[in-house]
C-alpha cells in the first residue's frame, strides 16, 4: 500500500505543475495591465490622486511585472512553493488570508451537501439496483432524470421562493448559520446526485449479474451478504471515483450556489474578485482549486486501492 | 456545472481498475449461453444487439419536446406579442396576464417574448459551443488514436492537465479574465469541454483498430487517413452523436448558468440565464420573473437528455459514449 | 448395477417420487426447461428423467447448448433469467423444490446441493481473502452461524482435505494470488463445507491447465467418498466423464437420448448422437477423429420429430415420420430414445422393436 501510495503522490506531481504553469500563463495573457485597473478608478474618481506614468512604473517594478515572462514565471513559482500566493489588489490583504478567511463557509456547504449527496446516491441507487424493474426503480430513474436537467440556480430559487417566501422557514440572507446551510446544501447536493446515482445503480447491476454472485447463491449465501459483502465493494468504485472528483468540485465552492443563496463563501468572493479584476485573488483561487483537485483525485485512487486490492497490489493488468 | 463537471470524469477513471472491471464474466456469456445460443441457431441475431422493433419511447417523448422548443424559439418573430427590448414603464413587474402570459420584469418588457427569443440566444450559443467543441475533441481524438507513439502522449497528457481543473470554474475564470461576453464564455467552454469528445474518440479509434475490417484494409494498403475517414469515422459515430445530444444539455446549464452570473450574455440581450439572473432580486415578491425562463431552460434540457439516452439505446448499445 | 432408473419408466406418474430407496439423493422426472425470448420461446430442456444415488456420479453429456448447464442450474433453482421450470418435478433428498422460491431455496443451496462452476476465476469474488469466501459459508446444521474459531477449524480443515499443505496461506490469499488449480480446489472447499448430499459440477476442469486437471479430478472423486456425494458432472470431455463417471447421461437439444452405466454407454454407445460424439475423439488405435458435421438444431419450440434427422447417417423415412419416441429400456440399466435400431442389436431385435413400435 505504501508502494501505492507513493506511486500515485509521484504522479501527481507533473499534472500539478503542469495546472499551475497553465493557470500562469492563462492569467498574464489576460488583456488588460494589472496596474492599468488598479489605478484606473481612483484616476476617474475625480482625479484626487492624479497617478502618473512614473509612479505606475515603479508599482510595475514593485510587482514585478516589468520583466520578462520567463523571469516572472521563475520568481512567481518560487513565491508560490514558499506558501505566498499573492495580495489582493482590492484590499491590499494577503491572498491565503483572503481565501482562508472565506473557506470555512464553503467547506460547511460542502460538507453539508455532500453528506445529502451521499445519502441520496447510496440510498437510492441501491435500491433501485436491488430492485430492478420495480416501481421503485422507475421512480428513481425519473427522478434523476428530472434532476439532471435541472439548472442548479433554478431549483435554489425555487426552494428559496418554497422555504423562506412561502412557509419562511428559513432567512435569505445572512451569516453563515447551520440553519441556513440546509437549502443551499440540499440544492448542491441534489443537482449533483443523479449521475453518480445512474452510475452506482449501473455498476450494482453489472456485479450483481457476474459468475461470483451465481456461486454465492449456489453456496447458500444469504442475499444481504451478496449485496453488502459480495458486490458493493467492486460496484462503488466507480461512484467512488465520482464522489471524490465532486467532493473536490463541492470544495472549490460552488460559485453558482453560492451566488444564489448568497453564502459567504470562497465562490462568491472570486465572483466579485472577477469583476474587480482582483488578479492575483483570481490566480490564487485556481491554484487553490487545481490543488484540491489534483489532491481530490489522488485520494480517489487510493480509495480504489483500499478497496480492490488487485491494484494495491499492482496486478490489475494481469487478466 | 455540476453535471458537465461531473459527466466529464466519468469519463476519465484511473485506467487499472477498469481494466479489471471490464474482465469478462458477467453472466450473459456463461449463464445464457444456451439461450443465446440457441437464438443463434435460429439465424437470429444474440440478445445483445438485436434491433428493437419496439418504439423507443424516450426518443419520441424527447423528440417531441425539442420540437416544440425549437418550434417556439424559430417561430419567436410571429408568436411574440412584443419585441424582446420594447419597454413600457407603466407595465412593469406585472404578473401573468392577458396582455403579459409571464408577466412583464422590471423595465416593463414582455417576459413571454423575452423567454421566446431567449431560445435563440441560448440554443444558438449552445449549438455553436457544440460544434467547435465536437470538431476539435474528434479530431484530436482520431488524431491520438490513429497517430499513437507521441503525438497520443502528448495529446492525451493535455487532456490530462485540463481534466486536473475545475471545467466550470476555468471557463468562469477565463470570461472574467477576458470580460464578459457571450462569444467569450463560449470560447471558454469550448477550450475544455473538447477534452471528453477526445478521450471517448481516441479509445473509440484503439478498440477499432482492432478490429478484422480495420487490419484488412491496413494489410491492403489503404492510406492511414483513408482508413479513418471511411473506416473508423462511421463506426464511431454513434456514441458520438449520443455524446453530443447530452453533451448539448449541459452545455445549455453551463452557458446559462454563466449568463446567470453576469459573464455571459450581457443586457439587454434576452438570454434565459441572464433573465433568471435579472429574476433573482425580484423573486421574494415577482417570482414569474424567474419562474418562466427556468422552467424553459429545465425542459430544453429534459428534452436533450431523454433523446440522448434514447439515442443511445439505438446508437451505442455498449454504452462506449458514457465509458471510454 | 446402475441405479439409474428413469423414473417415467420405472414407475406410474404420479406417484410418490422418493421413500424407496433412502440412498436416492436426487430425482428428476420429466423436467422442462424454457427461456421465453421476443423471438420464441427456448425450449431448453425436454422432458428429462433420472435419478441419482449417493456416491454416484452422473455425467451430463452433449455439444455446447444442449441444456447441460441449463439442467445444472435447474437442480439448484439458479436458472438465469427469463429461464423457468415448466414442467416436471425435481426431489432432493426426498423434499419437492422445483417451485421452490428464491427465499426457500437459500437455506437448502450449499447444505442439500452445491455447485461447482467452470472458470473459478470467475466464481469467487475478486476483492475478498479466500478464507472470508470459504467462513461466510460455514453454518451449522440447524443453518446458524457457528462460533469463529470452528468456523474456522472446518475451513481449515477442508482447504487441507482438498489438497493444501499450506492452508494459513490460502486462507489469507485473494482468487487471483492463487494458479487456477488452486483456486478451483479452493472453491471445491467452498461449495463442500456443508458438507451437501449433491454435488452440480458444470464443466469444472475446462478452464483449466492440462496438467492440473487431474488433480481437481481427484480430489473431487476423493471428497466424493469422504462426504458420500452424488455428483451430476456437466462435461463435453469424454476423457473427464469416463474418469469419473459411474453413470452417463446424453443430452441433445435439451432431450436425453441415452442414459445408461458410464463404461457401456461409452464403449458402446447404442444411439447414433453418442456414437458421433465419442467418434470424435482421437481413438487409441491411432484412428483420426472424426468430426460430427453439422449444428444442433433450434430449440424455438421444436418439432416432435427427432431432433437428429438432420446430422444422422441412419434416418430414414420412418424417422421423418414418427413422433419422437420416448426414452426405452435397452439393456439392464440402460436407456435410449431413437427410432433406428441400437448400434450394439441384431438386425433380429430391430424387426421386433419396429413391429411394436408401428401398430
Amino acid at each position: 500500500m505504501l508502494q501505492y501510495t507513493a506511486r500515485r503522490l509521484l504522479i501527481t506531481v507533473p499534472v500539478l505543475w503542469a495546472a499551475f504553469t497553465l493557470s500562469f500563463l492563462l492569467i498574464r495573457a489576460a488583456p488588460g495591465d494589472p496596474v492599468d485597473i488598479m489605478f484606473g478608478p481612483q484616476e476617474s474618481g475625480g482625479g484626487v490622486e492624479a497617478v502618473t506614468k512614473e509612479q505606475k512604473d515603479q508599482r510595475r517594478r514593485e510587482l514585478g511585472i516589468n520583466q520578462p515572462l520567463p523571469v516572472q514565471y521563475v520568481a512567481w513559482f518560487g513565491r508560490v512553493l514558499h506558501g505566498d500566493i499573492g495580495t489582493s489588489f482590492k484590499s491590499r490583504r494577503s491572498v491565503f488570508v483572503e481565501l482562508q478567511q472565506r473557506l470555512p463557509a464553503t467547506l460547511t456547504l460542502a460538507a453539508a451537501s455532500f453528506t445529502i449527496k451521499v445519502v441520496v446516491v447510496v440510498g437510492l441507487g441501491i435500491l433501485a439496483a436491488a430492485k430492478v424493474g420495480s416501481i421503485w426503480d422507475h421512480l428513481v430513474r425519473l427522478f434523476a432524470l428530472v434532476l439532471i436537467a435541472m439548472p442548479s440556480f433554478w431549483l435554489g430559487l425555487l426552494l428559496l421562493w418554497l422555504f423562506a417566501v412561502h412557509f419562511q422557514w428559513v432567512t435569505v440572507a445572512g451569516p453563515a448559520t447551520p440553519q441556513r446551510v440546509v437549502l443551499p446544501a440540499v440544492t448542491l447536493g441534489l443537482v449533483t446526485a443523479p449521475t453518480v446515482m445512474r452510475v452506482l445503480r449501473a455498476s450494482l447491476l453489472a456485479e450483481l449479474g457476474r459468475a461470483h454472485v451465481v456461486f454465492s447463491r449456489a453456496k447458500g449465501l444469504p442475499e444481504h451478504l451478496i449485496l453488502w459483502r459480495h458486490t458493493l465493494r467492486l460496484a462503488m468504485l466507480p461512484a467512488v471515483t465520482l464522489l471524490g472528483i465532486s467532493l473536490t468540485y463541492l470544495m472549490t465552492g460552488s460559485v453558482i450556489i453560492e451566488s444564489v443563496f448568497s453564502w459567504p463563501g470562497v465562490g462568491k468572493y472570486v465572483m466579485d474578485s472577477i469583476q474587480a479584476r482582483d488578479y492575483p485573488v483570481i490566480q490564487g483561487f485556481v491554484l487553490l482549486a487545481t490543488a484540491i483537485t489534483v489532491f481530490g483525485n489522488l485520494l480517489v485512487d487510493l480509495a480504489y486501492g483500499l478497496l480492490d486490492p488487485r491494484i494495491r497490489l499492482g496486478t490489475a493488468g494481469q487478466t | 456545472m455540476a453535471d458537465a463537471e461531473v459527466a466529464e470524469r466519468l469519463v476519465a477513471p484511473p485506467a487499472a481498475p477498469v481494466a479489471a472491471a471490464g474482465r469478462a464474466g458477467t453472466l450473459a456469456g456463461e449463464l445464457q449461453a444456451e439461450a443465446t445460443h440457441a437464438l443463434a441457431q435460429a439465424g437470429l441475431q444474440p440478445a445483445v444487439t438485436r434491433p428493437r422493433r419496439k418504439i423507443n419511447w424516450l426518443i419520441v417523448t424527447g423528440g417531441v419536446i425539442l420540437a416544440l422548443v425549437l418550434g417556439l424559439t424559430l417561430a419567436a418573430p410571429m408568436l411574440a406579442p412584443y419585441h424582446p427590448a420594447e419597454q413600457r414603464a407603466r407595465e412593469r413587474l406585472q404578473g401573468p396576464s392577458r396582455a403579459h402570459p409571464m408577466g412583464t420584469d422590471r423595465l416593463g418588457r414582455d417576459i413571454y417574448s423575452r423567454v421566446l427569443y431567449g431560445g435563440q440566444t441560448s440554443l444558438s450559443a449552445s449549438s455553436i459551443a457544440l460544434g467547435v467543441t465536437l470538431t476539435i475533441g474528434v479530431a484530436l481524438g482520431l488524431l491520438a488514436g490513429y497517430a499513437g507513439g507521441w503525438v497520443d502522449g502528448a495529446i492525451m497528457r493535455l487532456v490530462d492537465v485540463l481534466l486536473a481543473f475545475p471545467s466550470f470554474i476555468l471557463a468562469l475564470i477565463v470570461a472574467g479574465l477576458y470580460g464578459p461576453g457571450l462569444l467569450k464564455v463560449v470560447l471558454a467552454a469550448t477550450a475544455v469541454w473538447w477534452v471528453s469528445y477526445a478521450r471517448v474518440t481516441r479509445s473509440l479509434v484503439l478498440q477499432a483498430k482492432q478490429e478484422g475490417y480495420v487490419q484488412a484494409a491496413r494489410a491492403a494498403g489503404a492510406r492511414p487517413l483513408s482508413i479513418a475517414v471511411r473506416e473508423v469515422l462511421p463506426q464511431i459515430l454513434g456514441p458520438i452523436v449520443v455524446l453530443a445530444t447530452l453533451n448539448l444539455g449541459r452545455l445549455i446549464l453551463t452557458l446559462s448558468g454563466l449568463s446567470f452570473l453576469g459573464m455571459g450574455a450581457q443586457p439587454p440581450t434576452a438570454e434565459w440565464g441572464l433573465m433568471l439572473s435579472e429574476g433573482k432580486a425580484y423573486f421574494m415578491e415577482f417570482q414569474h420573473m424567474m419562474v418562466f425562463p427556468g422552467l424553459m431552460i429545465f425542459v430544453t434540457v429534459l428534452g436533450l437528455t431523454l433523446l440522448g439516452e434514447g439515442l443511445r439505446d439505438v446508437l451505442d448499445p455498449n454504452g462506449a459514449a458514457g465509458r471510454a | 448395477m446402475s441405479a439409474l432408473a428413469p423414473p417415467a419408466l420405472a414407475s406410474a406418474p404420479g406417484e410418490p417420487a422418493s421413500g424407496r430407496d433412502p440412498r436416492t439423493a436426487l430425482e428428476v422426472r420429466d423436467l422442462t426447461v424454457a427461456y421465453p425470448t421476443p423471438a420464441g420461446t427456448v425450449v431448453a430442456l425436454q422432458g428429462a428423467s433420472f435419478s441419482l444415488r449417493r456416491g454416484e456420479t452422473l455425467a451430463l453429456m452433449g455439444e455446447s447448448g444442449c441444456g447441460k448447464s441449463t439442467l445444472g442450474r435447474a437442480l439448484l433453482g439458479l436458472l438465469a433469467p427469463p429461464g423457468r421450470i415448466e414442467r416436471g418435478t425435481i426431489t432432493l433428498a426426498g423434499r419437492r423444490v422445483e417451485r421452490l422460491s428464491q427465499r426457500e431455496w437459500q437455506p437448502l443451496r450449499g447444505r442439500e446441493i452445491s455447485m461447482l462452476m467452470q472458470d473459478p476465476m470467475l466464481a469467487l469474488n475478486p476483492v475478498l481473502p479466500i478464507g472470508l469466501q470459504l467462513s461466510e459459508t460455514v453454518r451449522d446444521a440447524r443453518g446458524r452461524v457457528p462460533p469463529k474459531r470452528e468456523v474456522r477449524a472446518r475451513g481449515m480443515a477442508l482447504l487441507r482435505s482438498v489438497g493444501f499443505e499450506d492452508p494459513d496461506r490460502v486462507w489469507r490469499s485473494y482468487p487471483f494470488q492463487l494458479s487456477g488449480g488452486m483456486q478451483q480446489r479452493a472453491a471445491l472447499a467452498i461449495s463442500l463445507v456443508n458438507r451437501p448430499r449433491v454435488l452440480v459440477a458444470d464443466e469444472p476442469t475446462t478452464a483449466l491447465d492440462v496438467r492440473v486437471q487431474a488433480q481437481v479430478l481427484d480430489v473431487i472423486r476423493k471428497l466424493q467418498a469422504e462426504l458420500d456425494l452424488a455428483v451430476v458432472l456437466i462435461t463435453h470431455d469424454v476423457g473427464v466423464a469416463a474418469a469419473l463417471a459411474t453413470d452417463v447421461a446424453v443430452l441433445y437439444a435439451g432431450r436425453l437420448v441415452e442414459l445408461g452405466p458410464a463404461q457401456q454407454v461409452l464403449a458402446t454407445p447404442t444411439h447414433p448422437y453418442t456414437a458421433g460424439l465419442l467418434a470424435c475423439l482421437p481413438s487409441p488405435s491411432g484412428g483420426l477423429p472424426r468430426p460430427l458435421g453439422g449444428h444442433p438444431p433450434s430449440l424455438i419450440e421444436p418439432p416432435d420429430r427427432c431432433p437428429f434427422i438432420p446430422r444422422c447417417a441412419r434416418a430414414d423415412a420412418t424417422c421423418q415420420t414418427n413422433r419422437f419416441p420416448a426414452l426405452a429400456k435397452q439393456r439392464p440399466g440402460s436407456w435410449r430414445r431413437a427410432i433406428t435400431p441400437s448400434l450394439t442389436r441384431s438386425r433380429r431385435t430391430r424387426a421386433r422393436r419396429q413391429r411394436r413400435r408401428d401398430p
